[in-house]
């Protein structure tokens, strides 16, 4: 079972936070339609595109299954290129094996690029805790890092920051650091601030710290995707490098990673590459100007070997692109942070259970979900999740982990319903309760689970006449009852 | 539309720079007006790497700027302080993908992926023959190069446009991190 | 013999015959809607079947979780209409909302055969429980693209009246595409006008409206902006819906918000068009039929 940080809140108040920022809604909301857009227009333009995605996905998915033996590969290809591999089990596996090569190199800073698995770990908080100074280069990143807060939304991790919050964020950090704050809240100035702000540590760091989108066990190579650059810079700059990755990131050889390299981009932005494609091989070879002097792969499980072999196996295909959040409805009402997990929107309320056994926010399948599908449809590897998020309910209602309330409601409800003279008893009571509250044509409350509906909506009465009564009137012989 | 033309229209799209030009004598003038546009009066160097002995020569004795090549055996140390006090990088390319507006960078004794890095202009150097008409037969053929020498660089990059985020207000900004323009010198043959 | 086949072999205009499933929302709080589709199928000359121990497809169930007793539903489901009177043929089922014709094409093999398996019965009878479930998947459509397939939409009005459209999520998704709905209607004098963002969920969500309003809510008060833009731009009167759960939704949110907007299922509009009744202030009315 993996270990996964939480936002220990009650749903209702992660909720209601959420709903209640105005300019994270904006932002969020124009953030995500305008991802989606341009990956559709991607799609739209380049019909050839769909047949590397088919076979991404089918290549992806045997890779999954084949994924004990292929990481073994990826291992051996790595190390001969004279890395050093590890295999982590849970959260605090990887965060040991990172500490320890941190010390070991006598690293005083270190730079990351963008990485959801060291959002996963906590890598930040356990190394700042033993007095390593821990920093984020991607702007979003970086941003919350300042406002020590989770990403909201896995390409944009600080899409719910408004400009003039930003420009507050760095004058704090500018007087900190004894620097010269933005010269103005416009958007170009305050990234211009971050250049300069990141780039003296990008020379100064001692060990850098990546994720990773692709492994390669072919050919042993790591690939990452950035626009920003900063990815380039962590690997080229500091003389230690650590890539921390999800087993489930594997693929089997370079005509797999052929097909699939381009499906981030096209389907997270909308663009055929990302500004930036790094891939790395191993160490500094002697004659380079740049790269690490050691290498270091960390291959984290965390509860995802859990999944292979069952129903839920598919979800380890998740190449992190972030179509499913840009098109989730209920993503772009509340954010990344309402669910309290590292991983948002459908893929999170799916991934955060089931890498941990249903401990950690068991809640999120049933509370953030309308079952609507979008997500099946954007999703590039056609990871069924509309499927898993019922499957997933229907786990929850199997260990009782609802609330009394609904369980019973069900059961009554099905009771009810699984005969015709249970049914028009139904119809009866609801007439009486009608009666009994005067609210003879129109609902403006009800009692139990029903009661949610009224909290902000209004309900026809039921009807004076049902069809099941129309009907035998209007064909008089009453035929079709038997 | 031609491979050349195709790679052109992409790079582009990408907010890439296009410059063509019929014969090397040409660059280091252009080069110097992108050094003058971006507004730098300092005597800024201009780095390179991963190019002709030829190309560079040209570079070095037509700029006013102090130019200072990657090279085989070269100082690793120094060489990156150049880039980082550099207005301009220039590099060549070990190939482009037309379908991708992208060129592919590798580390190696002669090529240096810093000066496409640090600096705040990138300038890269291709003919068109070294562009694939896709990414993905590109990145094939790349492999094949490397089954048959056995060899893989350590680091390859691959560039699809300046160094850009959106991470605000989903506004688009270039230069983050990286390059905020990058210029594709296409040299005719 | 029953009487209304007779009459109708007498005209010997019987163009189909089909199984109509009403929806447990249609036949408790807009009778309206399935009597309008009644009315316009019988019209072009449709022998409609009314297997009157029909209930509920049982989604409220199966998407909160409840699998045995969305299963239950099912298995109900299955025996009503593979025992009406044109049960064991191929004769078509239409369905008052895609959503629930959705869930049975979608959900109901693999729902009753995990249960029958979960309930200790033999691999044999679970499969012969898909094998049904899959037999009455195939004859299941949603009513709007039935009635746009089978009628077609040569005779066009001259007209058109405005209308937004919400076509709900599962039958953008999950069905086969609903073009000939549209033409349909728009064959009766009724433009479908879908709003801007029109692929976002109206946040009903079956269960989940009520288990959570309050995102439910603001995903139906944006859908009601663009509606509303949709009203002031083309000057749709109303708003239409094969999907009376979302229709619901959207028009429970508008009343309670003090500005009630006609609201109706498809085939009042159609049920209209055909009595030549099709204006605003006609379907202004149609909410106060059938509740005297």
């Amino acid at each position: 079972m993996g270990q996964l940080p939480f936002d220990p809140r009650p749903w209702p108040i992660r909720r209601n936070q959420a709903l209640q920022d105005q300019t994270m809604r904006h932002t969020i909301g124009f953030v995500t339609r305008r991802f989606a857009l341009a990956k559709r227009d991607v799609y739209r333009k380049n019909p050839a595109i769909e047949a590397s995605r088919q076979a991404a996905v089918g290549q992806k998915r045997q890779a999954i299954r084949d994924m004990p033996r292929l990481l073994e590969q990826f291992r051996a290809q790595v190390e001969e290129h004279g890395a050093q591999t590890y295999m982590a089990a849970g959260a605090h596996d990887a965060i040991a094996i990172a500490l320890r090569i941190a010390r070991q190199a006598q690293a005083k800073l270190v730079i990351k690029s963008k990485s959801m698995v060291t959002e996963e770990i906590e890598l930040n908080q356990a190394f700042e805790s033993a007095g390593i100074v821990v920093r984020e280069t991607d702007l979003g990143e970086y941003i919350i890092q300042l406002a020590r807060e989770k990403p909201s939304h896995i390409l944009a991790p600080a899409a719910h920051r408004n400009r003039h919050q930003i420009d507050e964020l760095f004058h704090h950090d500018a007087s900190q650091q004894g620097i010269q704050p933005p010269v103005s809240d416009e958007i170009a100035e305050l990234t211009h601030y971050a250049r300069f702000r990141l780039r003296q540590e990008f020379l100064r760091a001692d060990m850098g710290v990546t994720g990773g989108n692709f492994l390669v066990a072919e050919t042993g190579t790591l690939v990452l995707i950035t626009n920003e650059g900063n990815a380039d810079m962590v690997t080229s700059l500091p003389r230690v490098l650590v890539s921390i990755v999800g087993v489930e990131k594997i693929v089997r050889d370079w005509s797999s990673l052929v097909q699939i390299i381009q499906q981030p981009a096209m389907s997270g932005i909308g663009r055929h590459l990302s500004s930036y494609t790094t891939m790395v091989h191993g160490p500094r070879q002697s004659a380079s100007a740049e790269g690490p002097d050691e290498w270091h792969v960390i291959l984290l499980d965390n509860g995802r070997k859990a999944l292979l072999g069952t129903e839920f196996e598919d979800v380890l295909s998740c190449i992190r692109c972030g179509a499913c959040l840009n098109v989730c409805p209920v993503f772009r009402e509340v954010g990344g942070h309402a669910y309290g997990s590292v991983y948002p929107g459908p893929i999170g309320i799916v991934e955060t259970p089931l890498l941990t056994d249903l401990q950690v926010l068991p809640e999120i399948p049933s509370t953030l979900c309308t079952l609507c599908h979008a997500c099946l449809e954007a999703c590039p590897m056609d990871i069924e999740l509309p499927h898993h998020i019922v499957a997933l309910r229907r786990l929850k209602a199997k260990r009782r982990l609802n609330a009394r309330r609904l369980d019973w409601t069900m059961r009554t409800w099905a009771r009810f319903w699984q005969t015709p003279q249970g049914y028009r008893r139904s119809v009866q009571i609801a007439r009486l309760a009608q009666r009994v509250s005067r609210q003879p044509r129109i609902l403006h409350s009800a009692p139990g689970l029903f009661g949610g509906w009224f909290e902000t909506r209004d309900m026809p009465a039921v009807a004076a006449e049902t069809f099941h009564e129309w009907w035998p009137k209007h064909h008089h012989t009453g035929a079709s009852e038997k | 539309m031609t491979v050349g033309q195709q790679f052109e229209q992409k790079w582009q799209e990408n907010s890439g720079k296009i410059i063509r030009i019929r014969q090397i004598a040409e660059l280091p003038g252009f080069l110097e007006g992108i050094v003058r546009s971006y507004g730098h009066h300092g005597n800024m160097p201009i780095v390179m790497a991963g190019l002709p002995k030829t190309w560079s020569d040209a570079i070095s004795q037509g700029s006013a700027q102090a130019a200072y090549l990657w090279a085989e055996g070269g100082d690793k140390e120094r060489f990156r302080q150049y880039c980082e006090g550099s207005t301009l990088g220039v590099t060549g390319c070990a190939w482009a993908a037309a379908d991708a507006g992208s060129v592919s960078l590798y580390s190696d004794s002669e090529q240096s992926l810093l000066p496409s890095l640090l600096p705040p202009i990138h300038a890269v150097i291709l003919k068109e023959s070294q562009i694939a008409e896709t990414f993905q037969s590109g990145l094939q053929a790349m492999y094949q190069h490397a089954k048959e020498t056995h060899f893989w660089p350590s680091l390859i990059k691959v560039i699809a446009g300046p160094s850009m985020t959106a991470d605000i207000e989903g506004q688009l900004i270039l230069g983050v991190h990286g390059p905020q323009d990058v210029y594709a010198v296409i040299v005719e043959e | 013999m029953p009487e209304r086949q007779r009459i109708a072999k007498e005209d010997e205009t019987v163009v189909a015959r089909v199984q109509l499933f009403v929806t447990c929302l249609a036949d408790m709080v807009r009778p309206q809607a399935a009597i309008a589709a009644v009315r316009a199928m019988e019209r072009r000359g449709v022998n409609v079947e009314f297997p009157s121990n029909q209930t509920c497809c049982g989604q409220f169930s199966y998407n909160a979780g409840y699998q045995h007793e969305a299963a239950i539903l099912a298995r109900h489901f299955l025996e009503v209409f593979e025992t009406g009177e044109t049960g064991h043929d191929e004769t078509e089922i239409v369905s008052l909302s895609g959503s629930c014709a959705a869930m049975v094409i979608h959900s109901y093999p693999q729902l009753l055969f995990d249960d029958a398996m979960e309930q200790g019965e033999p691999l044999s009878v679970a499969e012969d429980w898909k094998r049904r479930a899959q037999a009455v998947g195939t004859r299941i459509r949603e009513w709007g693209t039935w009635m746009g397939k089978t009628f077609g939409s040569a005779q066009e009005k001259g007209h058109h009246l405005p209308v937004a459209y919400h076509l709900g999520c599962h039958m953008r998704r999950l069905l086969p595409p609903s073009g000939e709905l549209t033409n349909m209607l728009k064959a009766q004098g009724i433009l479908a006008r879908e709003p801007d963002d029109a692929d976002q969920c109206c946040g009903f969500g079956g269960t989940y409206s009520f288990t959570e309003p309050a995102i439910s809510t603001a995903l139906a008060d944006d859908k009601l902006k663009n509606i509303d833009k949709l009203v002031h731009d083309q000057g749709a009167v109303c708003l239409t819906s094969a999907d009376l759960g979302c229709l619901l939704h959207l028009a429970g949110r508008q009343r309670r918000q003090g500005s009630p907007f006609p609201a109706c299922h498809i085939s009042e509009l159609v049920d209209l068009a055909d009595q030549n009744r099709l204006t605003p202030e006609h379907i202004e009315s149609l909410g106060d039929e059938g509740r005297k």
